[in-house]
Order: C-alpha cells, then sequence, then structure tokens
C-alpha cells in the first residue's frame, strides 16, 4: 500500500493572517499582545492619575511656598519704619531749613547712618522736593540712574515703595518718606535688592531645592532672581491667587507657579517649581510600569509558549499518529496519555486507532480471503477455459482429421489394392519380388495404424509387445530422421543391455516424437541431441533424450504431457500425450527433467524383456 | 446370380485397381465416377451388385444408395458401402438400415468372401 498525499482541507477559502501561524507561535503571541494591551490601558489610567496627583501636590507645595514666603517677607511698613526713623533727625531738617556746609555734612551722616534691623544694602540716600527734583544725595550714581523717580507718595501716605530699577549692576529699590515736619520733603533711601549668593542659597535651602524665587516689578519690569536680571512671568500670570502653569524662559521649560502681589507695593513675587520635577515621580512610575509590562509580557509569552507547546506537542504527535494510519502503519499513541481533556483526546484516539487497526487487519484477512476465493474462482474459470479451448481443438482436431483420415485412407486404399492386385497376379514371381510386395504391405499397414492411433489416441490400440532391441528400434526411427547440418545426433547404448518388452511401433513412434521434439527445441542455432539408455533396477531400462535447448520451466513439467497443450507455434499438442499414452500402453512411464536455460532430458522407462508384469 | 458389379468413386485409381482385382476374381465389373452416374447406370441398365464410397462430390454414396433402391429395379441392387472414416458411430449409423460397409484400406480377402 504506497502512502496517498494526504490534503487538509482549511475552514475558510481566504484564511486570515492568523491562519498562516501556528498554534505554538498564535497563542503565545495573541497572550503576549493581551498582556501588553491591558498593562498598558492601566498604566496610562495610572500615569495620568499620578501626574494628576503630583500636580495637585506641586500645587499644594506651591501654596505652602507662598505662605513661608510671604511670612518670611519684611513688610513694607517695616522697611518705610525704618527710613522714617531716619528722616526724623534733626540734622535732616536742618539742612532743609538752612543748606549750609555744616549742615550738609550733619545731615549726609544722618541720611547713612542705618537705623535698627535694616543694615546695609543702603546704597544711597537723596533728599528730594515734591517734584522729585534732587535737593541732597549722598551716592550721585544711584540719585542719577535712569528712569522715572518713582517715589511719589500719594496724599495721606507718610511712605512709599517704589518700583525695582537697576544701577550698575544691583537691582535697587526706592523707599520714600516724607520728611517730619518739613513740607514738600522726602527722603528718598536706595536700598539694594539683590541679596549676596550665600544669602540666596540659604533662601533656597529654605524653600527646598529646585524652587525658584522671583521678585520683580508687578508692571513685568526688572524681574530678579536676586542674582541678576530674569525674564518676568507672563503678564496673564501675575495677579493670580491659584497656582498657574507657564514657560518663562524656554530653556528651563514648564513650571509650575504661585506669583503673588506684595501688598503696599508694586511689586509681586513668584515661586517656581518645574513641571519636569513635578511629573519625575510620575515619569519613574510610568518607566517602572513600563519595564513590569514588558516582564510581564515575557512572561506570559514564556508561560503561553510553554503552554501552547503542552497544547500542541499531543495534537502533533495525534497528527503523526493518523497519518501514520493513513499510511497503514500502526499508531503509538500510549507514550502520551495525561488526566487533562487532552489525555482524552488521546485516549480517545488510541481507542479509535486501535479500532481502526482492527477494522483494517479484519479489512485485510477478508481482502486476503476473498483475494484467495477470487483466484481460486479465476484458478477454475482458467481450467474451465483451457477444458473448453481443449474441446473447441478436439472438436476441430476430429474435423481435420476427418479429412486428413480421408485424404490419406484413400491413397492408402489405393495401394493396397494395387499390392492386393500384384501378389494375386504375380503368384509364380521371384521371392525378393513378394518380399518387396510384402513390406510395402507392411508400411501402409502401418501408416493406416498410425492414422488409426492419431485419430483415437484415446482408444490406443492394445501394443503388441514383444522383445526387442532399444538400440535397434531408435536406429530405425533415426533413419527416417532426415540428416541436418544443424543437428547432432549421439547415441551410446551399453552392449549389456538387455531387450525390453514393446509395441516397436508405439515406442518407434514416441522416440521419434521425441527427437523431432529436441531438434525443434534447439531451433536455428542447432546442436547435440544426445540419446543414451541404462538399466533401471532389475526389470527396466531408462532411455535418456537430452537437448540443448532453452529448458522447459518447472511449472510446465507436468503440463507438457496433456493433450492439445503446447508451446510451439505450430502443432496441436498431441505428440507427448500420445507418447505418454502409448508409453503407459507398454508398462512404461515418461517424464522430464529439465532447468530453464540447461536443456531438457526427457527419461523414457520401459520394461525389460521377461520381466514380471 | 450375375457376376456384374458397378464399382463407383470420385478415385480414378481406386475405381481401376478394384476393377482389376475383381475381374481376376472371375467378376464382370464396370466403373463410374459420380453418384449421379452410378445412379442413371444402375437404374437403366440394372446392376445385382454395387460397391461405392460414400463420401463423394455431388450426389454422396447414402443418397446414391436410396435413389438405387427406389427407382423400381426388380431384385434391388445389393450394396456395399466403402468408407475411410473409420469412427464407430459413423459405422454404426451407415449399418443401420442393413447395408454393408468396409473401411478403406479395403481387406479385399474379406470383401470377396462377402461377395461370393
Amino acid at each position: 500500500m504506497s502512502p496517498e498525499p494526504v490534503s487538509y482541507p482549511t475552514a475558510a477559502s481566504r484564511p486570515g493572517v492568523l491562519a498562516r501561524f501556528s498554534l505554538e507561535q498564535k497563542v503565545p503571541l495573541v497572550a503576549a499582545a493581551l498582556i501588553v494591551t491591558v498593562a498598558a490601558a492601566i498604566s496610562i489610567a495610572a500615569y495620568v492619575e499620578v501626574r494628576h496627583i503630583a500636580r495637585r501636590a506641586a500645587y499644594a507645595h506651591i501654596n505652602d511656598l507662598v505662605k513661608l514666603v510671604t511670612s518670611g517677607q519684611r513688610t513694607a511698613t517695616q522697611l518705610t519704619g525704618a527710613v522714617h526713623a531716619i528722616a526724623t533727625r534733626p540734622a535732616i531738617a536742618a539742612y532743609l531749613e538752612s543748606p549750609t556746609p555744616e549742615h550738609q555734612a550733619a545731615a549726609l551722616t544722618a541720611m547713612l547712618t542705618p537705623i535698627g534691623p535694616v543694615t546695609g544694602n543702603v546704597m544711597g540716600a537723596d533728599l528730594r522736593d515734591e517734584n522729585g527734583r534732587l535737593l541732597l544725595t549722598t551716592n550721585p550714581v544711584t540719585a542719577n540712574a535712569p528712569g522715572d523717580f518713582p517715589a511719589v507718595i500719594p496724599a495721606g501716605d507718610s511712605a512709599s515703595l517704589g518700583k525695582l530699577r537697576t544701577v550698575g549692576a544691583n537691582i535697587v529699590l526706592p523707599v520714600s518718606v516724607r520728611v517730619p515736619g518739613m513740607s514738600g520733603a522726602y527722603l528718598v533711601e536706595w536700598r539694594r535688592a539683590t541679596t549676596s549668593a550665600s544669602a540666596n542659597q540659604q533662601t533656597r535651602q529654605l524653600i527646598g531645592p529646585g524652587t525658584t524665587l522671583l521678585y520683580g516689578n508687578r508692571d513685568g519690569t526688572f524681574w530678579t532672581d536676586l542674582e541678576k536680571l530674569v525674564p518676568a512671568p507672563p503678564a496673564e500670570y501675575r495677579n493670580s491667587k491659584d497656582p498657574v502653569e507657564y514657560t518663562r524662559v524656554p530653556s528651563q521649560g514648564r513650571v509650575v507657579a504661585g506669583v503673588v502681589p506684595i501688598p503696599g507695593t508694586p511689586w509681586a513675587f513668584a515661586v517656581e517649581f518645574p513641571l519636569r520635577e513635578v511629573m519625575a515621580p510620575a515619569d519613574t512610575f510610568l518607566r517602572g510600569i513600563i519595564a513590569i509590562t514588558l516582564i510581564c509580557a515575557a512572561l506570559g509569552l514564556i508561560a503561553a509558549w510553554w503552554f501552547a507547546r503542552r497544547l500542541t506537542t499531543p495534537l502533533r504527535q495525534l497528527t503523526d499518529a493518523a497519518h501514520s494510519i493513513a499510511r497503514g502503519g500502526e499508531a503509538n499513541v500510549l507514550s502520551m496519555v495525561g488526566t487533562d481533556e487532552l489525555g482524552d483526546l488521546v485516549a480517545s484516539f488510541a481507542v479509535m486507532s486501535r479500532q481502526v487497526e482492527d477494522a483494517r487487519k479484519s479489512l485485510e484477512e477478508r481482502v486476503s480471503q476473498r483475494t484467495a476465493e477470487l483466484n481460486e474462482a479465476l484458478n477454475q474459470l482458467r481450467d474451465t477455459q483451457e477444458h473448453l479451448v481443449r474441446r473447441e481443438k478436439l472438436a476441430t482436431l476430429g474435423q481435420l482429421a476427418g479429412g486428413v483420415a480421408h485424404e490419406l485412407r484413400n491413397p492408402l486404399g489405393v495401394m493396397s489394392n494395387g499390392i492386393f492386385y500384384l501378389e494375386t497376379v504375380l503368384g509364380s514371381a521371384p521371392p525378393e519380388v513378394r518380399e518387396y510386395l510384402g513390406m510395402l504391405r507392411e508400411q501402409v499397414t502401418l501408416s493406416t495404424k498410425i492414422i488409426d492411433d492419431l485419430l483415437g489416441f484415446a482408444r490406443i490400440s492394445p501394443a503388441d509387445r514383444r522383445p526387442v532391441q532399444l538400440a535397434d528400434l531408435v536406429g530405425r526411427q533415426l533413419a527416417r530422421i532426415p540428416s541436418s547440418d544443424r543437428i547432432r545426433i549421439e547415441t551410446g547404448f551399453p552392449t549389456t543391455l538387455p531387450p525390453v518388452e514393446v509395441d516397436p511401433v508405439h515406442i518407434g513412434q514416441v522416440v521419434l516424437n521425441l527427437v523431432t521434439n529436441a531438434a525443434q527445441a534447439m531451433g536455428e542455432c542447432g546442436g547435440t541431441v544426445r540419446i543414451s539408455a541404462e538399466t533401471r533396477g532389475t526389470d527396466g531400462v531408462a532411455l535418456r533424450v537430452s537437448d540443448d535447448g532453452p529448458g522447459i520451466p518447472p511449472e510446465l513439467h507436468e503440463r507438457i504431457f496433456e493433450p492439445l497443450f503446447t508451446t510451439k507455434s505450430r502443432g496441436i499438442g498431441l505428440g507427448l500425450s500420445v507418447s505418454r499414452a502409448l508409453v503407459h500402453a507398454n508398462g512404461g512411464d515418461i517424464s522430464v527433467l529439465s532447468e530453464p536455460g540447461r536443456g531438457a532430458t526427457f527419461i523414457l522407462t520401459v520394461p525389460v524383456a521377461g520381466a514380471p508384469a | 446370380m450375375s457376376r456384374r458389379i458397378l464399382i463407383v468413386d470420385d478415385d480414378h485409381a481406386m475405381v481401376r485397381t478394384l476393377c482389376d482385382i475383381l475381374r481376376l476374381r472371375g467378376w464382370e465389373p464396370n466403373g463410374a465416377h459420380s453418384g449421379e452416374e452410378a445412379v442413371a447406370i444402375v437404374c437403366g441398365n440394372g446392376y445385382t451388385n454395387v460397391l461405392m464410397d460414400i463420401r463423394m462430390p455431388g450426389m454422396d454414396g447414402v443418397a446414391a444408395c436410396k435413389a438405387m433402391m427406389n427407382c423400381g429395379r426388380n431384385p434391388a441392387p445389393r450394396v456395399v458401402l466403402m468408407t475411410a472414416h473409420t469412427a464407430p458411430e459413423l459405422l454404426e449409423a451407415a449399418r443401420a438400415d442393413g447395408t454393408h460397409v468396409v473401411t478403406k484400406p479395403i481387406d479385399m480377402p474379406a470383401l470377396l468372401e462377402y461377395l461370393q
């Protein structure tokens, strides 16, 4: 049974993308994709929430910082109070009343002598009238700094704080107070708004690292981080109660900020915190969750692959087993019995494959049994056919023999008549003539007998057995055979060979038949026919006739003796069957020894003369 | 009893040899070579003995024998049929109506004895 290619129909005429992959690939991929999708959804939601929380925390932090800074600021009253104390010094009033050089020196000293906690940072002090005109200054640089003189004190107030401005590298703020008792006279003190690096450091430590504290005018001019001038916060965010987000310096990114006006001044301060740092925990969280997602996906991939393998391995083995069964082999599925559904499937398959195997064996048995029956029937049919053919041949032979007999018996009859006439009229002829007439009569009789044998080999005439020398019998038959260049005939008879008791006509016909057959078997190539004889046992003689022909297949050794069986293209197939019948009629037997390609030997056994029947 | 005998066979040599033998034995043989010719001779001239082959072209021996029996000659001729066929059933059939049948080659001594 040759294995046939097995094709498996697909579920759909156009398989989807997934159908191109095996289960072992699909399951891990789908599992990993699911894990990644779910993890990504959860991560995005968590990330958004974390960002929201971080932002709310940042806003709260900003509010705290605003409160801290506000509480730590010196108030406008504190600032103006110190300047006011200086303005009350008599030396100043004295100078304003009488600007003599002596009063001037005393006034300058008074203007520069600090009072209370407000120390340092005073770069210079001016005395000015209500139009801002300079009356006296301790520092012309500050007094002549560009910009509007800001310290116009509103009516009713005793002091005011002016807008910040720069003087050289310093940012300064003017503090104006009325000089008591002197109408239209003001003391203006220029205080340094910048602080030292160490002070800034302290401030930063106070408000926390990463936080920026800015001061500036509410109108957006002269904003400083207390070390240098910096860009102001965007105008729309400069007066907001709640924390805001903006980008002030593009290189520093977006910030969360509180921008708060300082009461009683034209200034505002801003506390800024980089949004990047606010969101840093969220980003860290995001990175962590991405890592966890990837690890989970990898683990899921491996787990799903393992599971898929566990699923597909039995399936593949089942498929192999099914292929094996399809090829007519046996399916070995016992090695993969489990307890889950696959185990059940395998067990069911094992049962099914056993049934298939049993069914196959039973089918094979039935087929072979039926084949044997068919072969038997075929043989019977063949025998019947051969029998019919033989009968047909026999019928044809009967017709042919009838015609031939008529045609031969007529001339034989004429010859017989002629001989009878001659014997009658030549009653006194010489003995030689009478002998020849006898020989002629003998031959006519012989011919008639041969025709009778041919016609009725089934009704062979009783053997007229008498002692005969086999060598003489064979010699007489060989003399009837025309000599040939192709065929050599060798004879070898022991001189001690006893005479045999046979009908010489019968056995002569057999010998002639065997020698003729041998010559014909060697065909055009020719060869040697060997005829020999030997005693067999005490009461038999075996005559052997061998040739160099192609031999006879073993299965034909018996059939060649059947009537009308022939391997020749010509001939009616009676020769050997008649020979066998004749030999049997003479108490002998005939058989053949042959191997294909090594010639054939016919062995004729006849009884020795005088032997018991 | 008349010694006239008609030999009928399509084989001229057979007719000739039989005529010679029978003449030697004192018969007055004549030959014919077909069934039709034999019937004409027997019915016209009258013959008491006829030796006739069965198988001949045209009218065969059996038909000729019946024609001779029925042509009104009295006495009816004595007919001996010859045949080359030796099948027993054939001979039985030919002898069924009492006709004598011999097979070729003819056993002459036996035939001569029968004819006597």
